[in-house]
């Protein structure tokens, strides 16, 4: 089971709350997902429209909620909204995010670092989302967060794991769990993850702009699954056959 | 701030003794498909079931290690600053108990050391000495290291474990690296081979390798005395330990050395005795689990050996290597630690390098612009 | 209390004050606390976050924290996202 802070978690499917066509369709496909772990953002409330509720039903779901900074573009603004979010929804738990280019929305890693340390220093549970950064994922975890969260590909792109290599990396070197967040277009790029060892990944454009997000996410859900268990039982083995003629250990002379 | 020796508590190694030795064949392909960084996968290939896959594991740690490491092979020098010890370590000839001519190099004499090694080539030394705390001690250290950096750009150190303030110090005296190697991870064993002197402090000497990352050292040596017991385990112990140092402080380089038993002055017999294709086992797991680690090796083992062990992952080599103080100047055998079994020059084994393809590399790199 | 203050206050007694309210100006009467203001305004206490003068306030000083003349309030709340 997939521990983060002391929380366990029985999917490693985690879901974003964004982009559904209406939260009816968004409380179905999170329930499909099966996802313990479910984001969402915060914004100024508008007086003068009534707006849906969507803490009561989530809330009701038994899924941790993970708020994030989403908005934020430096440190500050960030570390700003973790305390705006522990004040709204009573955790300590911060998705951090910052990206000063509204365009690719990519994460700043300096100004990530920066909050990560006070935020962790304050006592909050920490799990930023960041470039797929090797360097900056030990930086992180040296500060205190509790999971790192690089990107597989831009986020809300679809292109699933253009940054696969240095996931790698990641994963090899991880202290803390590796949550794959954003770019992930497809259950299988989703299994692929978790075959590589990833402990979860983060969906929500996916299954949020399926033509059927139900049935998407009961898809990624089977997928996170599915590479998970071969990421557990290990990859099968490429065949290895000795050669008769062994010109590296051929000096031994057969004294084994 | 945590230490391995807190890790090592949680590991059982009576557990991973029964597990190595009910290693299967397939354990070990499964392992040659993904062994970097996994440390089941190092038992595997460090087990018995693995010595019939020596071929292909020697094919993959070749090509691994000219990937990361192209055809250079380093070339360093022991360089020899005392054998006063105050120690009893059944398998060293600089036990305290041996009754042999002690000696502690003068400034003069170590002068003369570093004229001869310079002349033959060498811009990396490793200083050794034996483990006196008052006569061979820090203060010493601090009074011959600036004299050796300003003569080599590498400086590696291979004496009685220090505090973290005193790795500090000599950090800022120039020290690249330090090489501390723990004999075995058996604490029993451990025990019975050290019977005097602080060497008996197996806890502080397994702390040892976090108290010079702590210190900021370049790079870190670990090894272990390959026959005090069983060398797999041993070997297995070692993984642990990197993997450990390597998450912990990812900003030092390691390496590895891998010392058989040898005869010396006094000295015991292997308990567990390691077969040439033994060495070509651990040579090649370690490579596998990782392409990055240093491996260097001595003049322990015969040249013959060392020849054919070269392309499968070594990166260090030494040559012409003298094992007592003040041996370059005045060459006889009588003080030596350990006998050495590859007795060929310097240039010997240059041409023998050049010969098999490999370019050996004199002057690693230097932190020239780095003020320690 | 004044603009430069950076935390509310908890004097004040006019009868009447004008304070902007997420961005619209609004003339309320003296000494309302948080949580009356989030109830005049159909606000679940719940599920949201009050932030005067830029400082995010605890829920536990929803209470007894008063609203000032020149405050500038804002009050959030969760939405979807990713």
């Amino acid at each position: 089971m997939l521990t983060i802070a002391d929380h366990q978690f029985k999917s490693r499917l985690f879901t974003g709350t964004g982009k559904f066509s209406d939260q009816q369709t968004m409380l179905s496909a999170l329930a499909a997902s099966q996802s313990q772990l479910v984001t969402l953002a915060m914004k100024r409330i508008n007086l003068h429209s009534k707006h849906d509720d969507l803490l009561a039903p989530l809330q009701s779901m038994d899924v941790k909620l993970l708020p994030n900074t989403a908005g934020a573009r430096n440190a500050k603004e960030a570390i700003f909204a973790a305390h705006l979010a522990r004040e709204m929804l009573a955790t300590t738990w911060i998705k951090l995010e910052i990206h000063p280019d509204p365009k690719y929305l990519m994460p700043d890693p300096v100004e990530t670092l920066l909050a990560a340390k006070q935020l962790c220093d304050e006592g909050f549970i920490v799990l930023p989302y960041v470039h797929a950064d090797p360097v900056l994922c030990r930086r992180l975890a040296e500060v205190g967060c509790a999971a790192v969260m690089p990107l597989g590909s831009p986020i809300g792109s679809n292109q699933g794991l253009a940054s696969e290599p240095f996931l790698k990396i990641i994963i090899e070197q991880a202290t803390v769990p590796v949550i794959i967040d954003a770019g992930i277009g497809a259950p299988s790029q989703a299994c692929r993850a978790m075959e590589m060892g990833a402990d979860a990944v983060l969906v929500n454009t996916a299954i949020a702009s399926s033509a059927n997000p139900i049935k998407m996410a009961q898809c990624f859900a089977q997928a996170v699954n599915a590479g998970r268990q071969a990421y557990e039982a290990g990859l099968g083995h490429v065949n290895q056959h000795a050669h008769a003629s062994s010109p590296l250990t051929g000096f031994l002379g057969g004294r084994l | 701030m945590t230490t391995f020796a807190e890790e090592f508590k949680q590991i059982s190694i009576s557990g991973l003794s029964l597990t190595i030795n009910s290693c299967t064949a397939s354990d070990v392909e499964r392992a040659l498909n993904n062994p970097t960084a996994n440390l089941n996968s190092l038992m595997a290939l460090l087990s018995p079931a693995a010595m019939a896959y020596l071929e292909p594991m020697a094919q993959q740690a070749s090509a691994i290690t000219r990937q990361r490491f192209g055809a250079n092979i380093g070339l360093y020098l022991p360089l020899y600053l005392s054998n006063l010890c105050a120690n009893e370590c059944d398998y060293c000839g600089f036990s305290m108990s041996n009754k042999l001519k002690r000696k502690t190099l003068s400034s003069f004499e170590l002068a003369q050391e570093v004229a001869i090694i310079k002349q033959r080539g060498f811009d990396s030394v490793l200083l050794v000495s034996g483990e006196h705390e008052t006569k061979v001690g820090m203060k010493y250290f601090e009074s011959m290291l600036p004299q050796v950096k300003a003569a080599f750009s590498q400086v590696a150190m291979e004496v009685q474990p220090l505090k973290l303030i005193e790795y500090q110090r000599l950090r800022q005296l120039g020290l690249d690296a330090v090489m501390i190697y723990q004999e075995t991870y058996h604490p029993q064993t451990y025990a019975q081979h050290h019977t005097r002197g602080n060497k008996q402090d197996f806890i502080y000497r397994l702390n040892t390798p976090d108290r010079v990352a702590q210190a900021g050292v370049d790079k870190i040596g670990l090894g272990v005395l390959l026959g005090l017991d069983d060398w797999r385990v041993d070997a297995l112990l070692m993984g642990h330990h990197l993997a450990y140092l390597e998450n912990t402080y990812w900003r030092t380089r390691y390496s590895i050395s891998l010392p058989r038993l040898r005869p010396c002055t006094g000295g015991i017999s292997p308990k567990v005795t390691l077969s040439d294709a033994g060495l070509v086992q651990l040579i090649c797991a370690f490579r596998l689990f990782n392409p990055q680690l240093e491996i260097s090796l001595s003049t322990r083992e015969s040249s013959s050996l060392r020849d054919n062990l070269l392309p499968l992952g070594i990166t260090h080599l030494s040559a012409g290597s003298s094992t007592q103080p003040g041996g370059y100047q005045n060459p006889s055998r009588e003080l030596d630690q350990f006998e050495i079994s590859d007795d060929r020059t310097v240039e010997q084994v240059v041409s023998q390098l050049k010969h098999r393809g490999f370019n050996p590399l004199w002057k690693d790199w230097e932190m020239g612009w780095i003020t320690h | 209390m004044s603009l430069n203050n950076t935390s509310p206050s908890i004097t004040g007694t006019t009868d009447f004050i004008r304070l902007v309210l997420n961005g619209t100006t609004v003339l309320l009467e003296s000494k309302l606390s948080l949580s009356r203001l989030l109830a005049i305004n159909n606000i679940d206490a719940e599920s949201v976050a009050i932030v005067v003068n830029d400082t995010v306030i605890p829920r536990s000083g929803w209470h007894h924290i008063t609203c000032q003349a020149n405050d500038r309030i804002n009050v959030f709340s969760a939405v979807a996202g990713g």
